[in-house]
């Protein structure tokens, strides 16, 4: 969006829309979060030493996730990979 | 009790048969002696033996493998080998997953899934799958009349066969929750009030995200990257369709019958009464018992009249117990049983 070409009540406008929106967008991207953050743990959990049968039927999700895997060791406290082998740390 | 070609006759238009029990009661044995028997009925049969310890060649004499072998014109029979299986399994697990991973990730997934491979849990997981597939194919390319499987000791059966109504829980909980929290993410998108063209989670029938609206889903229309999440999920829920198809199968009456083999002795008559309450659990029951190794109530010597005695003491136990469920016996052979004339004129 070129700034220079909006009328300063325009900007005013998206200004006062942020404003509104701010909060709910942080409490639903947070909720967006937590459930990936669990959603994580049920996949990976076998490999981290959590018995789980169901986790061998869902290794294709894996790589998706894996990508997101560092930020997610370290948001819940593990500040090493607790992966042995193709951990990213 | 009758005697077992009237088993053979309970059995004659029910497609898939277990034979489950305790270990060293004759299951293999009578597994394998149903199986000759629909075949010399002229029923076409697939006998297959899941059980990691195979002796299912050693009882037909004859060298099995993971293989189709057959035996005659209407038997054929197969030993599941669990190290192939779950090679297989992961190679096809990989192929899947090269098809989506970012390139850089490949190394460390693959070395990962390596890892997976050797974890306890993995090869029973390949294993089911396989059985699964077996099962439905039997069922849906109706190449055989009879298809046995000679389980495992009863335990790890009756995992077996409750997990994949567990498994399709289980996915199903998943792909529910990846798909609120794609609704999560596009609700926070649309609170943005500005598009996002990052929809890597996304499943397609709730896509909210503002997309240029298309008439219609052109294939060729531009090269956006293939959303891999679709990827995944779609092997993902054609796994979940084949454990509800197995699962289906399995409780339906017309199509399996699970039969558990027991000897007149103490414990395996408490393992059966456990596996029954097991079975109950998972809202199955035993369409027969099998009796094995009876031996006849006249005996000349002494040692073994005391013998019979007793054991018919604990056959009426069994009568008691497992009324509920036809019985069928089997008598002690003078030698083992061996082979496809012997199995045929086991009774």
């Amino acid at each position: 969006m070129d700034t220079q070409s909006q009328s300063w009540w325009q900007r005013f406008v998206a200004g006062l829309n942020e404003f509104y929106h701010a909060p709910y967008r942080q409490t639903l991207a947070r909720a967006a979060r937590d459930e990936e953050d669990l959603f994580m743990l049920l996949l990976f959990c076998e490999s981290l030493g959590i018995d789980n049968p169901a986790s061998f039927y869902t290794l294709e999700l894996q790589p998706i996730f894996l990508e997101q895997f560092h930020e997610w060791h370290q948001r819940m406290g593990m500040p090493r990979c607790p992966l042995q082998h193709g951990g990213c740390c | 009790m009758q005697s077992l070609n009237k088993l053979v006759e309970q059995l004659d238009s029910i497609p898939i048969v277990f034979v489950g029990g305790k270990g060293g009661v004759g299951k293999t044995t009578t597994a394998a002696a149903l199986a000759s028997q629909f075949a010399a009925n002229g029923q076409k049969t697939l006998i297959i033996s899941t059980d990691p310890a195979h002796s299912l060649g050693d009882v037909f004499d004859v060298k099995l493998s993971n293989q189709t072998t057959t035996l005659t014109d209407k038997l054929d029979a197969l030993e599941l080998n669990p190290d192939i299986i779950i090679d297989e399994h992961f190679a096809r697990v990989e192929r899947t997953i090269s098809s989506y991973a970012n390139p850089d990730m490949l190394p460390k997934i693959k070395q990962h899934l390596q890892l997976s491979k050797s974890a306890p849990g993995a090869q029973e997981a390949a294993m089911l799958e396989a059985i699964c597939r077996h099962l439905v194919d039997a069922v849906e390319q109706n190449h055989y009349d009879h298809i046995i499987f000679d389980t495992a000791p009863t335990g790890h059966t009756l995992r077996l066969l409750t997990l994949p109504e567990m498994m399709a829980a289980w996915t199903d909980g998943l792909l529910s929750q990846q798909r609120r929290q794609a609704k999560l993410k596009s609700a926070a998108d649309h609170v943005a009030g500005h598009s996002h063209k990052h929809n890597d989670n996304h499943q397609h029938h709730d896509n909210e995200l503002h997309q240029p609206k298309r008439g219609f889903n052109n294939p060729f229309a531009d090269a956006k990257p293939v959303d891999r999440w679709q990827q995944a999920v779609e092997v993902l829920n054609k796994r979940k369709a084949l454990f509800r198809q197995a699962g289906e199968l399995l409780h339906d009456k017309h199509k399996t019958a699970l039969i558990l083999v027991l000897t007149a002795d103490n414990l395996p008559i408490e393992e059966t009464r456990r596996a029954v309450e097991q079975l109950k659990q998972a809202q199955l029951a035993p369409a027969a018992l099998v009796v094995n190794q009876l031996i006849q109530l006249e005996q000349q010597d002494s040692f073994w009249q005391q013998r019979a005695a007793r054991q018919q003491k604990l056959v009426a136990d069994i009568e008691h117990y497992f009324n509920h469920y036809p019985l069928y016996a089997l008598y002690l052979q003078q030698s083992d049983v061996r082979g496809l004339s012997q199995l045929q004129q086991l009774s």
